[in-house]
């Protein structure tokens, strides 16, 4: 397998009043094609500022200070926001944590999906970017989708908006999706909905997905690999079950104690539970 | 929805009657003799006994209230009195005015309404760079001067010191063409135009600085929408609601500003006629313009907040709405729980 994204020694930094602020200190990672990676840590760590770095939608202040970021065999590092809109959406996208704020108020959410597919296909008729929206919008799992077509984003639950987020994220088939929290903002059925579409997706679309979450649990499930951050630094990375059966990090360790015990334990949540996301497709 | 209208219109004559009470008494108190625009100097040679009969000619001796009833039912059915300066009826004195003051506030509400946009988006457009923080600094300075300062300060260079321009008037007697009007109308139209500009281009600036660091936009641009599409199709769609409710909100605001322009350049507008009838105490004429500058402000007010309501997804009017979307949520969290 290649990787899809390779980043070596990243460091990111905003300026301010005390000095620089350091938000990601020396991050390398590698993300196979269709892979999962899991990236756990508290908020504030840098997960998401990773992500928009990469993705360059970090405000202009954001500095990449060292390292580099490769898209494939392309180094992406010094790309402007201009540059980088050649790539967002056909390479990578993004799913974002609370869905309402993440749809445009005023416009139907299936124009929003059509939209995206038309983003770098301009001439595509608009018939034909309303089928395919259409198509999207069934392959998230919304069903009836004529009918929510024409519905504006406050009109639909939370787990249906995330799924229009998502059928943006996966309009142009990108080969990384960058999942900042996806269901933080849900309640915990939905949460476990919104991860097995993932499954799914990956499993039908063979994108690779960097799941973003401040949650071991919910990432259990999904994730091939999983890097722990910690104050903007990788503090240990490795295989699901590794990092679920023998942490070797203390921060790692007090992460698991973080969870809640009751139900769902982590220790009985990794491993066959991979398939156990995906069986009943 | 027509009783929702209703009451809104309801809303309209029960300001407008306050209106007139307010605007009724508050004239006669003020200072100064009305039979002096009637009559003009004769007033001073007038013994007592003829000036009780020329008051008793414009029936200005009886009670007040009986006086507000008398105009308040001429006024239901259409007869507003006679200008005492002009001597004949008010509605016709303003007719033959309104039009100036419609060429000159029409022209300036359209000017700013159009500029307001095009700068708010340029500025934000180049948000924090020179261009943007030199029209903030520069449009900031120039709202803050007062209209009729900077009224002489243009008469003194275009027509005073450079004498390209006309310094008052509408157009010049004997002339009246078109080229003749608009250079009468350039400065006039540069103050109010001036004064205005900024303060809405600041709204919009800031209006859509707000959209610009909404998370959708973080979305759109992640699947690659590029900048301009963003800002103008979605940020600028969401904006407008508020934009222009702003806007019917700046009609009154914008017809004040060409009142005090038109005193200033001594145009034959509804400003000027408002300031005469106030300072000759031309009492029908002034509760005339008084009331058609009240319905105007009223009516905008009114208007605000319907395009508000009407044009934003969100915020369609009543309970109606709500429940529609409570339905509609309700019904697809059961399809997303049926499908899973």
């Amino acid at each position: 397998m290649t990787n899809v994204l390779t980043i070596e020694n990243l460091s990111v930094s905003f300026p301010s009043a005390t000095g620089e602020q350091k938000a990601v200190r020396g991050v390398s990672l590698t993300l196979a094609a269709g892979e999962v990676l899991a990236l756990v840590g508290e908020s504030g760590c840098g997960k998401s500022v990773l992500c928009k770095s990469i993705m360059k939608l970090l405000p202009e202040a954001a500095r990449i200070r060292s390292g580099r970021i490769l898209a494939g065999d392309l180094d992406i590092t010094n790309y402007s926001s201009r540059q980088m809109e050649a790539l967002r959406g056909r390479y990578f996208s993004m799913v974002f944590q609370d869905p309402l704020g993440a749809l445009d108020p005023s416009f139907a959410v299936g124009a929003q999906i059509a939209e995206a597919v038309r983003v770098h296909a301009p001439h595509m008729k608009r018939s034909e970017a309303r089928r395919r929206a259409l198509e999207l919008m069934e392959q998230v799992g919304i069903e009836r989708a004529e009918e929510r077509y024409l519905l504006a984003p406050h009109e639909l639950s939370g787990g249906m908006r995330q799924r229009c987020v998502i059928a943006i994220a996966i309009a142009q088939q990108p080969r990384v999706i960058f999942a900042d929290e996806p269901t933080t903002a849900l309640d915990v059925t939905v949460q476990a909905q919104i991860m097995d579409l993932f499954a799914r997706l990956r499993e039908e679309t063979g994108t690779a997905i960097v799941l973003v979450s401040h949650d071991m649990g919910v990432v259990a499930g999904l994730a091939d690999r999983v890097a722990v951050m910690c104050a903007g630094e990788i503090v240990e990375s490795g295989t699901a079950e590794k990092i679920y059966y023998a942490p070797r990090h203390r921060y790692t360790r007090e992460l698991m104690q973080a969870l809640p015990k009751l139900g769902r334990r982590p220790a009985a949540s990794s491993g066959p539970q991979t398939e156990g996301g995906t069986r009943h497709e | 929805m027509i009783a929702y209208y209703g009451k809104k219109l309801l809303l309209l004559l029960g300001s407008l009657f306050l209106l007139s009470l307010l605007v009724f008494f508050i004239a006669r108190l003020a200072p100064g003799d009305p039979l002096v625009s009637y009559y003009g100097d004769r007033v001073e040679k007038m013994s007592t006994e003829e000036r009780w009969q020329a008051e008793e000619r414009l029936r200005l001796n009886d009670p007040l209230p009986v006086q507000y009833a008398r105009w308040l039912e001429g006024a239901l059915q259409g007869d507003f009195g006679i200008s005492y300066k002009y001597k004949t009826e008010v509605t016709e004195v303003i007719g033959s005015r309104a039009v100036n003051t419609l060429i000159l506030g029409g022209t300036a509400f359209v000017l700013v309404f159009a500029g307001a946009l095009a700068l708010g988006v340029f500025c934000v457009w180049h948000e924090g760079r020179l261009a943007d923080r030199l029209i903030c600094r520069i449009g900031t300075a120039l709202s803050c001067i007062p209209e009729f300062w900077l009224s002489l300060l243009l008469i003194l260079i275009f027509s005073v010191a450079l004498g390209w321009l006309p310094s008052s008037g509408a157009y010049t007697p004997g002339d009246g063409g078109l080229w003749d009007r608009l250079q009468h109308l350039v400065l006039p139209l540069l103050v109010v135009v001036l004064g205005h500009l900024w303060y809405y281009s600041y709204m919009v600036r800031n209006r859509l600085m707000e959209e610009v660091r909404a998370e959708y936009v973080l979305l759109q641009k992640s699947c690659g929408l590029s900048k301009s599409a963003i800002l103008l199709r979605h940020c600028l769609r969401n904006a407008l609601p508020s934009y222009l409710s702003i806007m019917a909100l700046a009609v009154p605001h914008i017809m004040g500003g060409t009142y005090v322009v038109e005193a200033v350049f001594s145009y034959p507008g509804l400003g000027t006629l408002s300031y005469e009838s106030a300072r000759y105490q031309d009492y029908n004429l002034l509760m005339l313009l008084c009331l058609i500058s009240g319905a105007v402000v009223i009516f905008c007010s009114l208007l605000a907040q319907t395009v508000g309501e009407r044009l934003d997804r969100r915020l369609k009017h009543g309970a109606e709405a709500a429940a529609v979307a409570t339905v509609a949520a309700a019904a697809a969290e059961e399809g997303a729980c049926a499908h899973d």
